[in-house]
């Protein structure tokens, strides 16, 4: 559906770079309406990549607490986001809690590092992937 | 009442004289503290001031009672610092704590030793600004007085600033942070003494100093400043991830700047030591980062900061995992 998420929010961007940016005589001012609207760019390229990784990164959490013997709670409905986000701090808080029992064991300790570079990666990538 | 009609009030009232305020402009440097450079007459003087105010919402929580101290005695050493006028800790006259300083000639450039000036000039410029940190090092903090307002942690400094951190994490945190409790309980596995109690900066960085003709006419930005190890300001400084603002490649990178530092203040460099520092500073800009995202979610801040997940790359290298 035309114009997609991505391209109102590009848009608005635009607006605010182009049009009423150059109306600020205020150095400061301008220069947090710049901030902002870089934000708002920056979301039009990243926003629909978000809930595969939220997906993603709760899974990957939940099998490293079954590894020290924790149930993680289910996951939940991928089409809700506001449910995957609550999910992911859940596995998160979690994991969080485990730390003692992670370090304390040698294949669990190497799995959470494997997947602490592994997230820092898929949101490097994510974050500055094109449209 | 706007700013430049607060600022007015307050310093008739200090000066017991008419003041008129000109030039009022908020500068766009630093997320800490609201800058306010403006033109103050007295009595038939100008003077250049700059008024930092708290900010509604910002990056960092710290004493302003110790920073007015700190300022003040610096004022006796060899360390240039900026002069402080006034004080409103209370935040009674702009609605926030606020500190009105001398403006100090000079122009700042956090990049300034990368830039396009020959290689001799940069590394001129080094010694001159790092000599500075040693400076700040070989302050007499007894002498001077600010072991009364400062606390003196013995050979725990890095157990003290652990525990800091820690606390003011605790204090911002918005959600887990599973990398964190990792890279902390590290940190508390190999926590170091140490031997010397200095005064430490605690953000030195060409961006935190003020340069005229070369020369460092200021070093700015005492909100973090405490007693404690000077290998925490060593590791501040040869930060991998801040490598660009405070090294040259191949000319002034760790080594040679401790070389220098040891030359300067007659005392050795633990590499171990600075490596354990290097580790917290980036815990430090983390919890500095959630501290801006905390506030940003109280709709305290005019910017967004976002959770710091590239730093926990550069953590787990550093802890060796």
């Amino acid at each position: 559906m035309r114009p997609t998420v991505s391209e109102q929010l590009e848009g608005v961007s635009a607006i605010l770079t182009g049009i009423v940016a150059d109306h600020l005589d205020d150095d400061y001012t301008r220069d947090v309406l710049l901030g902002a609207a870089n934000i708002v760019l920056l979301l039009s390229r990243t926003w629909h990549g978000i809930p595969e990784f939220l997906r993603w990164d709760s899974a990957a959490t939940a099998a490293i607490l079954t590894m020290v013997g924790q149930t993680p709670p289910p996951p939940a409905d991928a089409l809700d986001i506001p449910a995957l986000e609550k999910h992911h701090r859940h596995v998160r808080d979690c994991l969080e809690k485990s730390m003692p029992l992670i370090i304390a064991d040698e294949a669990a300790r190497a799995a959470t590092v494997r997947h602490f570079r592994e997230r820092v990666a898929r949101f490097a990538f994510l974050a500055h992937k094109d449209n | 009442m706007s700013i430049g009609e607060q600022l007015t009030d307050w310093l008739t009232d200090e000066l017991a004289s008419a003041v008129t305020v000109e030039n009022l402009r908020r500068t766009t440097a630093g997320f800490s503290r609201e800058n306010w450079l403006f033109d103050a007459t007295w009595e038939g003087s100008t003077h250049p001031l700059i008024a930092r105010r708290d900010p509604a919402g910002g990056v960092l929580s710290t004493d302003r009672q110790v920073e007015c101290a700190v300022l003040e005695a610096l004022q006796h050493t060899d360390v240039p610092a900026p002069k402080l006028r006034w004080a409103d800790i209370a935040g009674h006259r702009l609605g926030r704590p606020a500190l009105i300083m001398d403006l100090v000639p000079g122009t700042c450039d956090s990049f300034v030793l990368n830039g396009d000036r020959p290689l001799s000039e940069r590394l001129v410029l080094a010694h001159r600004i790092y000599d500075r940190l040693a400076d700040i090092h070989l302050v007499d903090w007894r002498d001077s007085g600010l072991g009364r307002h400062l606390a003196n942690p013995g050979n725990q400094a890095a157990a003290m600033a652990l525990a800091h951190w820690e606390t003011e994490l605790a204090k911002v945190k918005a959600e887990p942070e599973p990398e964190l409790a990792f890279v902390l309980s590290w940190l508390r596995a190999n926590i170091p003494t140490n031997e010397a109690v200095t005064l430490v900066h605690g953000d030195f960085k060409p961006g935190n100093l003020l340069l005229d003709n070369d020369e460092v006419t200021a070093v700015l930005d005492w909100e973090t400043a405490h007693l404690g190890d000077p290998h925490e300001d060593l590791g501040w400084i040869t930060n991998p991830l801040r490598a660009y603002e405070h090294q040259i490649a191949g000319t002034w990178e760790p080594d040679d700047l401790f070389q220098r530092w040891s030359e300067m203040t007659g005392m050795t460099v633990d590499v171990g030591r600075v490596q354990w520092w290097r580790v917290l500073a980036n815990v430090k800009l983390t919890v500095i980062a959630l501290t801006g995202v905390h506030s940003f979610l109280d709709r305290r801040s005019d910017r967004v900061f976002t959770n710091p997940i590239p730093l926990f790359a550069l953590m787990l290298d550093q802890i060796g995992a």
